[in-house]
């Protein structure tokens, strides 16, 4: 048989019909937490469809699982569907991972583009059953940054679940805020192919008494390369019932400016009163550092700050020597231009109350 | 005013005139909300209303939002209300029961769609119903980009039974369109219902296992296919999957398929008979294919046979199928030639089957099969 020559090969390779791609569709919350197991029994449903009215697909279903009591390696379900055949799984992760009393996250694997994976997760107590759908995400709905609107607390509780379906760890980031008041953040190491979901999220960030409808929570990954899946799930506790909120790209915070206040009886520096005020420019974000700069022999060099509720700060009452207070990440906006005042909250600062109840500072939004 | 003055006006003018046409164009978007309510107890079934979230992502501008309710059901304004408003860098505007608080439309239901500049809105929202006991039951429903509307989609994991499934459609497109539901459990179709709508419009059919005559059937894993007459056209589907228990509702959002394929083209089979045999038939089944229109042409070479039909399939047969040969023993000499014709459309439950036929003139020695593919 004659050779064909390399560049004639490479033109019939050409010629042949585009690969199909595999593509992979990630339900990010799945679960088999029966009665016992967990403070509330719950279970996933999951249908699989092929939209194809000529060709079968194979299709490979591997189980994530990172809560509960988790199988040694990822199990793994393979099946062909027929042409437009919907086929549903039960209780997916106990009836064919056989992964009872767990919970993460399942890929689901083709070649081409015509699977369609949608869920309900859902629970039986106090009655049966309340729920909701979890849908299956494509590679492109995980974002580097996501944000999740409509959280809320106090009549409800919120969950958040983060999914990193990429082959590198990642490490993630939560911020939630109450409008424009940061709340706090948590920071959570995520294995390639694992997930977390951090329940409770105001408790977690010492929020328990917040009450709010309208918060939001803002993911973000340390690797442009690490794209990552984020949900909420808001859980009305009077029902127990959940609504799904999936993760919408948002945009990447600015890099903060870093400004240091050094505090000492009794003075903001910047902020007053003895040094001028805090100039911060709106629409700039910023880093704020409240480090403790009295002498060694100050008496009670504890101070505190009252935080600024119009503008979203939050307070503290301890600012000491080796015990910074620092807010992480503040966006002055035009509409709080304007001065701003706020005062020592330690009544004791520096051994003489009267002293104290000069120590107040402004900051000033141009 | 001199030339001289005139001239750098003009200058200016015309530098203004390129910079606007060189300067990136900021593309509006629209996100849709497709479904929203405000039912109030007593004005339906459930009480039912909806909380709805928009938030600017930017850190910097801020973004002003057109909201428009595209009402559909219940008490709607005469004209479609809407309201502008502007969002702070990173606010979140809350809209609790937005429906009769931000458009004055109480007892009524539709969409709401959210136009800005660029792409920086994002927006949520629960359509729930508050609880026997206290509390609520509901729904996250998504604000969907437009690229999220098809002309074709499929709805999965629907119910019946201990569930209901309501299924709604909503046209954004600036004409109207038909729009057909099919649904299906398994590979069996259960029923269909066409809808139309009109420009910015929508329905929403509730207990669609009842509207199509199957309220008797228990599934959870049934489908709905929503097909638009026109390929280029743009519907958000959803479903509304309630517990029948705890009236706790779950919104499917409608996904991309693909178009059925259009009927297969009719196919003609010449079958000849001779030396007492069918070709094909006899050595080889007639194949055909289940769904497609089929004409089978019988024509005899040799002497005078017939065809008994396949009443399985509906299949008609016939006596005479003859060459016209004298001396075969039928009729007189130079009696006519006769060919027969039928045609049939064999049922996709036939399809795997094999049938008999034969001869009517010669049924022991003169046989065929017919395979449905």
């Amino acid at each position: 048989m004659g050779r064909l020559p390399v560049s004639a090969a490479w033109f019939l390779l050409l010629l042949l019909p585009a690969t199909l791609r595999a593509e992979t569709v990630t339900l990010p919350a799945v679960a088999s937490l029966p009665p016992g197991s967990a403070a509330a029994p719950f279970f996933s449903d999951v249908r699989v469809f092929n939209t194809s009215y000529t060709a079968p697909v194979s299709v490979t279903a591997v189980y994530r699982c990172f809560l509960g009591t988790c199988p040694g390696a990822a199990p793994q379900a393979t099946f062909t569907l027929s042409a437009r055949e919907s086929r549903a799984f039960d209780d997916i992760v106990a009836g064919v991972f056989d992964a009872p009393s767990s919970a993460g996250t399942a890929e689901f694997t083709s070649s081409g583009t015509s699977v369609r994976v949608t869920s309900r997760l859902y629970s039986t107590a106090p009655v049966p059953t309340v729920g909701m759908i979890v849908p299956g995400l494509r590679s492109g709905e995980a974002h580097v940054v996501s944000v999740l609107t409509s959280l809320a607390n106090g009549l409800f509780r919120t969950n958040i679940g983060v999914y990193n379906g990429n082959d590198v760890g990642a490490v993630a980031t939560v911020r939630l805020f109450d409008g424009s008041a940061p709340l706090g953040s948590r920071t959570v190491t995520l294995a390639p192919r694992s997930g977390t979901q951090i329940n409770r999220i105001f408790d977690v960030l010492g929020q328990g008494a917040v009450t709010t409808t309208n918060a939001l929570a803002v993911v973000e990954s340390d690797a442009a390369s690490a794209p990552l899946f984020a949900y909420a799930a808001v859980i009305d506790n009077a029902t127990s019932d959940p609504a799904l909120v999936a993760g919408v790209e948002d945009e990447r915070a600015p890099e903060a400016q870093t400004v240091t206040i050094d505090v000492k009886a009794w003075d903001f520096s910047p902020g007053g009163p003895n040094s001028p005020a805090l100039v911060l420019t709106a629409g700039t974000t910023y880093t704020l550092i409240f480090h403790n700069v009295d002498s060694p022999e100050t008496t009670n060099p504890r101070h505190g700050f009252s935080g600024i509720s119009d503008l979203g700060l939050p307070g503290t009452e301890d600012i000491s020597p080796g015990h910074d207070f620092i807010i992480p990440s503040f966006t002055p906006q035009p509409f709080h231009r304007g001065t701003h005042p706020f005062s020592c909250t330690q009544n004791e600062c520096g051994g003489d109350p009267e002293q104290h109840r000069g120590m107040q500072g402004t900051i000033i939004i141009q | 005013m001199n030339r001289t003055t005139t001239k750098p006006t003009l200058r200016l003018f015309h530098a203004a005139a390129l910079a606007l046409l060189l300067a990136p164009p900021l593309l509006s978007e629209t996100l849709t909300l497709p479904a929203v309510t405000s039912l109030p107890p007593g004005s339906a079934a459930s009480p039912f209303f909806s909380d709805v979230r928009v938030f600017n992502t930017s850190y910097t501008s801020p973004v002003t939002v057109t909201a428009v309710y595209r009402c559909f059901l219940g008490t709607c304004p005469a004209s479609a209300p809407q309201i502008n408003f502007t969002l702070s860098p990173r606010e979140s505007r809350a809209f609790d029961d937005m429906i009769s608080t931000a458009f004055n439309a109480p007892v009524s239901a539709g969409a709401v769609e959210f136009t800005s500049s660029g792409d920086l809105v994002r927006v949520t929202s629960r359509l729930y119903s508050p609880a026997a006991g206290g509390g609520t039951n509901g729904m996250f429903v998504p604000g969907l980009k437009n690229s999220e509307a098809h002309a074709v989609s499929v709805l999965t994991g629907l119910a019946n039974g201990l569930f209901r499934t309501n299924i709604g459609v909503y046209n954004r497109d600036d004409s109207g369109v038909n729009a057909t539901i099919k649904l299906y459990n398994g590979t069996t179709l259960l029923g269909t219902q066409p809808v139309t709508l009109g420009s910015h419009s929508g329905t929403q059919i509730n207990r669609i296992f009842d509207v199509v005559g199957q309220a008797a059937m228990t599934t959870t894993n049934a489908f709905a296919v929503v097909a638009a007459d026109n390929p280029n056209a743009d519907l958000f589907t959803y479903a509304a999957v309630i517990d029948n228990a705890t009236a706790d509702s779950s919104f499917v959002s409608g996904e991309e398929d693909v178009a059925a394929p259009g009927p297969a083209p009719a196919e003609t089979i010449n079958v000849s008979l001779s030396n007492y045999s069918y070709s094909p038939g006899s050595s080889q089944p007639i194949q055909v294919t289940a769904g497609t229109a089929t004409t089978l042409f019988f024509e005899s070479g040799q002497g005078t046979h017939g065809f008994s039909g396949v009443p399985a399939l509906g299949i008609a047969g016939s006596t005479n199928i003859s060459a016209g040969e004298d001396g075969d023993g039928y009729g007189t000499p130079g009696h006519p030639a006769a060919t027969f014709t039928v045609t049939f459309t064999a049922p996709a439950s036939a399809s795997g089957s094999t049938f008999d036929f034969w001869c009517t003139v010669h049924p022991d020695t003169m046989r065929g099969t017919l395979r449905v593919n």
